[in-house]
């Protein structure tokens, strides 16, 4: 008799041990996007969504920066479906609503896309991918898929996504300038008589240092025209010409200033700039934004809107 | 295929006890030089890659990144990293934020200091203990500011070349021409730091006459903080002029800058097998020239040449093996943990269970090879010419 209520026992443990296992990964899964259509990395050469509808025909691949809609309308139900906005619009539309959800996404056509994760047949998967892999409502997102059909006046592009990828904490809606503000003075000019507080407009390459960005801060060194980075003088072979290695780090600092995207805190986001709207070492940008502080020729500046003059 | 017995090859072995000990003698001496090749590649690599703390954060001046010996940061520079960056790890109060100097400096020890050499002297305030945490006290205590006094790691007799006895406690030493006392000895097991100096930070820079310190090393608490924050923070103050890199990228940069070195190392020891081949070869076309008739017999006899030749290479092979775990046993014995001093400090010859098999592999490799093509040019005899053979 005991012994029957030990088989019985150690099968119901065997039975609950295997059930445990089974189920684990199917729980992890329920986390994250499908292993097949995760991005580990922000894609190269991602464009904004509204850009790329303008020109994208059905057939085309394309990698698009985006922004979850903050609606209720977001996610489709029972498939692996959601409304991909255009940033700068949704930024209009947050301004409005104070970053309060919305029913249904107002935007046009246009600024606005379907995208579908697919099985290997076409199909959307059959499961909401909401909250997986960082997706909700207002969530920056990177896309590279085929666009299934293109935008019309009436009905917005449905991209089939091969790959998505959502930075753990995105930039805040609007970051970038469509329009080059006017006037951009070089960093040793815009930087002359500013106070911490003061508003700022300065223009420079990314550079000053062999690494001028942090990986997974929204933090790069910015540095103007009034000295020669290494590939401006003739011969000069330099491997990373962004590091000014010829240049004295007096000099470096005088003409450069560091450029952060902070959080509620005052602590740079936690992602990366380097990627974005095609940004790296020696690209050149326009960035606006406020005096964070000022230590000698050292300047901090927190970043409003980055304009990408030349990636 | 009928194989010879294996004691017709243990036999043959003993036929001419000058020929066996020079084959074990010549196999041992090839074996102990590829483990010495071997003990210095494991060394050096294993004491530069286990020389850091997972979390540990080394701030240098910015330029300075591939040697901390020529950077130069503000003193302040980590009370201003304390006071900056959250997350970094605290106990009791204390936060783990340890600045030092590091420099090297000609030392002199002995009574009359007639022994003298270069030693890695590492200016520290008591956050060092924190930080490196690997780093205990094995005998005596902590120096104390402003007395002139100093802790010697338990390898740094090799750093400086100087006797164990030179850097006992309560040894002088002279440093820069200062006398300094050793008050205590630590130990780092298996990393770099074992073969340094350690002194107060404050008396460090007394004695080098300067302002700054190399660096600061902090740890920080991966569950609030994570190294980008203070590349950040870095990167946010560039009137400090700093640079930040995770300590074991440091020494993991450290040591590939000696990766042509211990390349070297495997070269010749490489070049001296291939030596040691050649002398075997020839060792083993003389003793098997010298039974050829012997050889023409076996196979009037029915056995085949491949079955011969298995027992001729048995018979290396048990020679050379023999040499090859006799070189084993004395570099385990013998080898293993002795000192060798290079540029960024010292570390321990390393004959551990790879080197053994290492070791071992090309003693029996040597026995093979070596034994292959003169059993083939004996065996290509006819057998008639070879019985007929003096």
């Amino acid at each position: 008799m005991n012994r029957n209520r030990s088989v019985v026992r150690g099968l119901r443990i065997g039975l609950l041990a295997i059930a445990a296992i089974g189920l684990a990964p199917f729980h992890a899964a329920a986390q994250d996007l499908p292993e097949s259509h995760r991005l580990r990395a922000i894609p190269p050469g991602a464009i904004e969504l509204s850009a790329a509808a303008k020109t994208a025909r059905a057939g085309d691949t394309i990698t698009v920066r985006g922004r979850v809609a903050n609606a209720d309308d977001a996610f489709a139900a029972g498939r692996a479906e959601f409304v991909l906005v255009d940033d700068a619009a949704a930024a209009g539309v947050m301004r409005q609503t104070g970053g309060q959800t919305v029913a249904a996404c107002p935007l046009k056509p246009e600024n606005r896309a379907a995208v579908q994760l697919v099985d290997s047949a076409g199909k959307p998967l059959s499961y909401s991918v909401k909250g997986r892999s960082g997706l909700v409502p207002a969530a920056e997102v990177f896309v590279t898929g085929k666009v299934v059909s293109a935008a019309t006046d009436d009905a917005p592009m449905t991209i089939a996504a091969g790959g998505v990828f959502v930075p753990r904490v995105g930039l805040p809606a609007g970051m970038l300038l469509d329009t080059a503000p006017d006037p951009a003075p070089d960093v040793v000019d815009a930087k002359k008589g500013l106070q911490k507080g003061d508003k700022i407009v300065l223009k420079g390459r990314v550079g000053g240092s062999k690494e001028p960005f942090v990986k997974e801060r929204a933090v790069l060194t910015l540095v103007g025209r009034g000295i020669k980075a290494c590939d401006d003088i003739p011969g000069d072979n330099c491997p990373a010409p962004w590091d000014y290695c010829c240049i004295p780090r007096e000099d470096i600092t005088l003409h450069s200033a560091t450029v952060q995207i902070v959080d509620a805190r005052g602590a740079p986001l936690r992602t990366d700039i380097k990627g974005r709207w095609g940004i790296r070492e020696h690209s050149e940008l326009i960035v606006v934004g406020t005096v964070a502080d000022v230590r000698g020729d050292a300047m901090v500046v927190n970043a409003t809107g980055l304009h990408v003059v030349k990636p | 295929m009928r194989l010879l017995p294996f004691d017709y090859a243990v036999r043959n072995l003993g036929r001419s006890p000058l020929r066996l000990a020079l084959s074990v003698l010549g196999g041992a001496l090839v074996v102990l030089l590829v483990i010495v090749a071997g003990g210095f590649v494991r060394g050096m690599d294993g004491a530069l890659r286990a020389t850091g703390h997972q979390h540990n954060v080394l701030v240098m001046g910015v330029g300075s990144e591939e040697s901390v010996e020529r950077s130069e940061i503000s003193a302040a520079t980590a009370s201003l990293i304390e006071a900056s960056v959250s997350g970094i790890r605290t106990r009791a109060g204390v936060a783990y934020v340890s600045p030092e100097v590091h420099v090297m400096l000609p030392v002199r020890a002995g009574p009359a200091g007639e022994r003298h050499g270069n030693a890695f002297l590492r200016g520290v305030t008591p956050a060092a203990t924190l930080v490196h945490g690997d780093v205990s006290l094995i005998e005596g205590r902590l120096p104390r500011a402003g007395a002139d006094e100093v802790i010697v790691g338990r390898m740094a007799a090799t750093t400086i070349g100087v006797r164990q006895i030179d850097l006992a406690v309560g040894a002088q030493l002279r440093i820069d021409n200062r006398p300094w006392t050793v008050v205590g000895r630590f130990t780092a097991p298996g990393s770099v730091l074992d073969g340094e100096i350690w002194a107060p930070l404050a008396d460090v820079m007394t004695a080098t006459r300067r302002e700054t310190i190399s660096c600061v090393v902090l740890t920080l608490d991966p569950e609030q903080a994570e190294f980008e924050d203070i590349a950040a923070f870095a990167l946010m103050r560039p009137d400090l002029k700093l640079a930040a890199m995770p300590e074991r990228e440091y020494y993991r940069q450290l040591s590939a800058f000696f990766a042509p070195i211990r390349a070297v190392a495997w070269v010749t020891a490489s070049l001296i097998a291939v030596g040691g081949l050649f002398g075997g070869l020839n060792t083993m076309y003389a003793a098997f020239a010298s039974r050829v008739r012997e050889l023409g017999t076996l196979q009037s006899l029915g056995f085949r040449r491949g079955a011969i030749v298995v027992s001729l290479v048995q018979e290396s092979s048990l020679a050379t093996a023999a040499g090859a775990l006799a070189a084993c046993a004395a570099g385990v014995l013998a080898l293993d943990g002795v000192g060798v001093r290079f540029s960024a400090g010292a570390f321990a010859l390393v004959v551990d269970a790879t080197v053994v098999l290492i070791g071992l592999g090309s003693g029996v490799a040597l026995g093979l090879v070596g034994a292959l093509p003169p059993a083939w040019r004996c065996l290509r005899m006819p057998i008639p010419t070879a019985l007929k053979s003096v």
